[in-house]
């Protein structure tokens, strides 16, 4: 019974106490140095790390070691006591950051690393300044005079489509996007009436669409 | 807890280069603990102890190190010091890898008279 509750873990101070009883052999992993004459390859620190290095036990002489016969322990005694090599070992250590989906695309069109990202951050802007610029352009084409884009795009398009759009225009139902002269949301198919009426304005005028200019339109 | 695989008379040198041979000593009774004992469980203690043997936690290493534990990824063949140093591992953690739990006391005082034991050889080794 004594012996079973012997079994339990040390508390905290017990431990403590443990360790202090003890901490003095441990007194060369206390401070890290920077002054080794002889630190071991990138090469043998990536077979340490990655568990590569022979296991065979050796006398931890590590100023002395040359750098073609280092073994486990040896590299573990000097990455533990060692300022560069403990860092390297971390960065060999520390898990590949996964790459974004924006870096997949980008490694997609073999575009790697810093510099390709930049080129294509750099073509990727330009485009869209160039898209701008076009946009720009059109707004202000349309912008001019709505009447000669009406006429533009409605000559191709069915009598009753120019009539719609007549319509519309004169009710203030278009509005200038940057793809052109388009019809409102509230706009409206007008009644056959409507359309009878303006037809008949058309043909005893004799004027066709979209030809103008005064601002009044084609509307009577 | 590498070299404590080997006699204690092949490691007595080795465990003498510092020239403090009372640390020597104590080295040396570890290596016999494990030949005399239950080596898993000197073992056990050693990786206690060296974790602890810094004040700073290595948060990155002691993660790294409890999850290989937790998914048992790590054998205590595959503990090197510089794995442990800074991981501050608990007693459960210790008791995981050596896969049973021990008296961590009871092994200390052995150890402890071992090194007394040494020492006294030592000194009638002097006198004579």
């Amino acid at each position: 019974m004594k012996d079973q509750k012997s079994q339990v873990p040390l508390d905290e101070q017990a431990s403590k106490k443990l360790v202090q009883e003890f901490i003095h052999l441990f007194s060369a992993l206390q401070q890290k140095r920077d002054d080794y004459p002889v630190h071991p390859s990138d090469q043998v620190l990536n077979a340490y790390v990655g568990g590569a290095l022979p296991d065979a036990w050796m006398q931890p002489d590590v100023e002395e070691t040359s750098a073609e016969s280092w073994t486990l322990s040896q590299v573990s005694f000097h990455v533990a006591t060692c300022k560069r090599c403990d860092r390297v070992v971390k960065k060999l250590r520390r898990p590949k950051r996964k790459a974004s989906r924006f870096e997949d695309y980008f490694c997609a069109f073999g575009i790697t690393g810093q510099r390709g990202r930049m080129w294509a951050f750099s073509y990727a802007t330009s485009v869209a300044l160039l898209f701008a610029m076009m946009m720009n352009v059109s707004l202000t084409l349309n912008n001019h005079d709505p009447l000669i884009n009406l006429h533009l795009t409605t000559t191709k398009i069915t009598l009753r489509q120019q009539l719609d759009s007549a319509a519309n225009y004169q009710r203030g139902n278009w509005k200038v996007t940057p793809l052109g002269l388009q019809a409102s949301s509230n706009a409206v198919r007008p009644s056959a009436a409507y359309i009878h009426t303006l037809r008949q304005q058309q043909i005893e005028k004799k004027i066709p669409f979209g030809s103008a200019s005064d601002g009044s339109g084609v509307m009577p | 807890m590498r070299a404590a695989n080997l006699p204690p008379e092949e490691v007595e040198d080795f465990l003498s280069l510092d020239g403090n041979l009372e640390r020597a000593w104590q080295w040396l009774s570890f290596a016999y603990a494990v030949r005399e004992g239950d080596g898993d469980v000197v073992r056990g203690l050693l990786i206690y102890l060296c974790s602890h043997s810094t004040d700073s936690v290595d948060r990155d290493k002691r993660a790294s190190l409890l999850e290989r534990i937790e998914d048992q990824a790590i054998k205590i063949s595959e503990l090197t010091m510089e794995v442990l140093v800074g991981t501050h591992l608990n007693w459960s953690h210790v008791f995981a890898l050596v896969g049973k739990e021990f008296n961590p006391t009871r092994e200390k005082d052995r150890i402890k008279r071992i090194y007394e034991s040494l020492a006294a050889q030592h000194a009638q080794g002097g006198q004579r």
